[in-house]
């Protein structure tokens, strides 16, 4: 049973590690260090799930563990990269809320994720360890919408929206031990596929805007 | 059911071995395929019952949806080969990469509407939104740029929230039937749907309320909405408003009946009845206000999803029967306008509803068309919406839900001034344009539609009515 606890915390470890890469998103200003701290959150978020495996024994995780290397941790940033190459970066664009804020904010998030889930979730969750991902996993969502509203840069919302994805991805590895697998291929293969389109998206904006700041797309108005 | 994906895949892929001229027909004649299909399926569930399967599954609620768009798909199929005609400056590639994205749409809403699993529906809803962006910003300008962006973020970031939604009540299943691709089957969820646990069901209600509702554009989440539909290219304008939101609607119909059938009581019904109410209200104060046609029918088509709302909402047979009628005189009338609006835009190449003057004497039939549309659309008798929202207001009076309807008659009243004095200033005065030539394939299907909405609001035939009854049955009432 020893190993069983050690087992469990360091799959508590790496989803913290995830958490930790989420906030660290928030203080990023360029958008390399934004995609490598996206590949780095991927990955620890890749390692809990493969680790969850062993905790759960249920091995269609594993599946759904290396499909998340792949994709997340592999493909998107590269594409990301692809795109980011051609797109000069010139402008300094300025966030909704700075960086300081934004790390307090966090903080909140953080410590309201952990106050809701074990007010919520008591009654229904069988395992701390359970209970503590769930946390963790909601305070990712909630980041990952705090970036898709706080920065002007397209780019990283789209990452925002990522990290969000990753999340729920972890919410479901510690609720349900993962969706069935044809849900869960679906899923990875929507997100890869929006991420790529919002990609070529982000290619327009800066043809038609010259500027990768999205506080300039405001000529819809009534 | 399996050929309303495959003429779709048909689609696709015979697009890069024919040329455009021929192609457009072609397609045309596919989604008339899905549309006798629709009729196949809808004798097979007469004599045959509801089908279940764990893939995918057949009952009166999925085959209103599967009616709406291969009815509306099928025109609005046969309304792009007019309609394309008149694009003549885009290029071939261009062209064809309209069909791709379109048949992409077309068959991830087959996927969602005939699925029976709750995890397919979300990934086939998540794909409509992928294969929609770039059909909106379709002409690479600024505001369609913009509009596909705010489109893209806001939905994607809903319907995230409404996966989480769904694994939450997945959690609540699998603790009664065991983890598997079958806990997440809509019928297997109802059979155990009184022992999941109601707590887990309330905040999952509010993640797929929230999730979907953007989607749907019900109102504080609709900000995307009437961008994008004065954005799109009108054809995809008049599916997404007409076909995408109704299947957006139905994902909620579907978990909302889930929770009827846990018993989660008032909770949910007012959920939705106060946010159909606030959609309405938000859409009757920005409707006299707008100034492009385009974006005025894109707010008109928010109230209708906040009718549909609010009458589910109300909770009593009738007013399920209102929405799920309306639902489909939406799906009608919504498409006529816009088609009707596309033949304008498409002839004047503007928006701005002060610079048009005297379509009567411009474009007659289609001028015609939209007069008759203006009051069908605002729920006027002899129209089939009329009978919807006619009843919606009945049911809210008669549940007791006093000053709700009132709030909605009066929004209602704004609604019919604010299109009468845009619409009617575009139609009569003095024309600001010559005489231009009006495309046949444009005003085939407006005349089948209109003839349709007539035709339904004197004469519900009886087979229609068993169906939406069968339908409510499937869904549950308030007990």
């Amino acid at each position: 049973m020893n190993l069983n606890i050690s087992l469990s915390e360091f799959v508590e470890f790496m989803a913290a590690l995830s958490l930790f890469f989420a906030i660290l998103q928030t203080a990023s200003h360029r958008l390399d260090f934004a995609i490598k701290t996206y590949t780095f959150q991927s990955l620890a978020l890749s390692i809990t799930m493969f680790l969850s495996v062993f905790y759960y024994f249920d091995y269609e995780l594993i599946i759904s563990a290396v499909l998340t290397l792949l994709i997340k941790a592999i493909l998107i940033p590269n594409v990301m990269k692809k795109i980011t190459e051609k797109i000069v970066e010139d402008e300094s664009v300025k966030p909704f809320i700075n960086f300081t804020y934004s790390i307090l904010i966090c903080v909140f998030i953080v410590i309201f994720s952990f106050y809701a889930m074990s007010n919520t979730f008591y009654s229904v969750s069988s395992s701390s360890m359970m209970q503590k991902i769930l946390a963790i996993a909601v305070a990712i969502i909630f980041v990952g919408i705090f970036l898709m509203f706080a920065r002007k840069k397209a780019l990283i919302q789209v990452i925002g929206f990522l990290t969000l994805e990753n999340g729920i991805i972890l919410g479901a590895t510690s609720t349900v031990k993962g969706l069935p697998l044809i849900v869960e291929v679906g899923v990875f293969f929507d997100v890869f596929v929006g991420a790529i389109m919002a990609g070529i998206l982000i290619f327009h904006i800066k043809d038609t805007f010259d500027s990768l700041d999205t506080s300039k797309l405001s000529d819809l108005k009534e | 059911m399996i050929t309303l994906l495959l003429t779709e895949l048909i689609g696709i892929v015979i697009l890069p071995f024919l040329a455009f001229n021929k192609n457009r027909y072609i397609q045309a004649l596919l989604q008339f395929i899905n549309f006798a299909t629709f009729l196949y399926l809808f004798k097979s569930l007469k004599t045959n019952g509801p089908y279940y399967g764990t893939y995918f599954m057949l009952d009166s609620i999925n085959l209103i949806l599967i009616g709406i768009v291969s009815t509306i798909g099928f025109l609005t199929y046969l309304y792009s080969i007019g309609y394309l005609e008149k694009e003549k400056q885009l290029k071939e590639t261009k062209l064809k990469e309209f069909y791709f994205w379109t048949n992409a749409f077309m068959f991830s809403m087959f996927l969602l509407v005939i699925t029976s699993n709750l995890g397919i529906m979300w990934v086939a809803i998540e794909a409509t939104t992928l294969s929609t962006t770039f059909l909106i910003s379709f002409y690479k300008n600024k505001t369609a740029v913009e509009a596909a962006w705010k489109y893209i973020m806001l939905c994607s970031l809903g319907i995230a929230l409404a996966l989480f939604g769904i694994i939450l009540i997945y959690f609540g299943v699998i603790n009664i039937t065991g983890a598997g691709l079958g806990s997440l089957n809509w019928e297997n969820i109802i059979q155990v749907a009184t022992n999941i646990n109601k707590e887990l069901l309330k905040i999952s209600f509010i993640f797929v309320l929230v999730g979907f509702g953007t989607k749907m554009g019900l109102a504080p989440l609709h900000f995307w909405l009437p961008d994008a539909h004065s954005e799109a290219p009108t054809p995809i304008s008049a599916l997404m408003s007409s076909v995408l939101l109704s299947c957006s609607f139905y994902v909620i119909i579907r978990i909302f009946s889930i929770d009827v059938h846990a018993g989660l009581g008032n909770y949910i019904y007012h959920t939705l009845l106060y946010m159909g109410l606030f959609s309405i209200m938000l859409a009757a104060v920005f409707i006299p206000r707008s100034k492009d046609y385009k974006r005025l029918l894109a707010y008109s088509t928010m109230e209708h999803m906040g009718i549909l709302a609010f009458s589910v909402g109300i909770g009593s047979f009738e007013s399920l029967f209102a929405s799920l009628l309306g639902l489909i005189a939406h799906a009608l009338t919504k498409t006529l306008m816009f088609m009707g609006s596309g033949s304008i835009l498409v002839n004047l190449h503007t928006k701005s509803i002060k610079d048009i003057r005297g379509l009567f004497a411009i474009l007659p039939i289609t001028a015609f068309f939209v007069g008759l549309g203006v009051f069908a659309i605002t729920g006027a008798p002899p129209f089939l919406l009329f009978v919807s929202e006619f009843l919606t207001l009945l049911s809210a009076f008669k549940e007791g839900f006093m000053w709700q309807g009132i709030l909605v008659l009066f929004g209602f009243s704004l609604i019919f001034f604010g299109f009468v004095e845009s619409f009617f200033g575009m139609l009569t005065k003095e024309p600001t344009f010559s005489e231009k030539k009006e495309h046949v394939f444009i005003l085939i299907p407006m005349g089948i539609l209109l003839v349709a909405i007539i035709g339904f609001g004197l004469f519900l035939p009886n087979d229609i009515k068993n169906l939406i009854d069968s339908a409510i049955n499937t869904i549950g009432v308030k007990r």
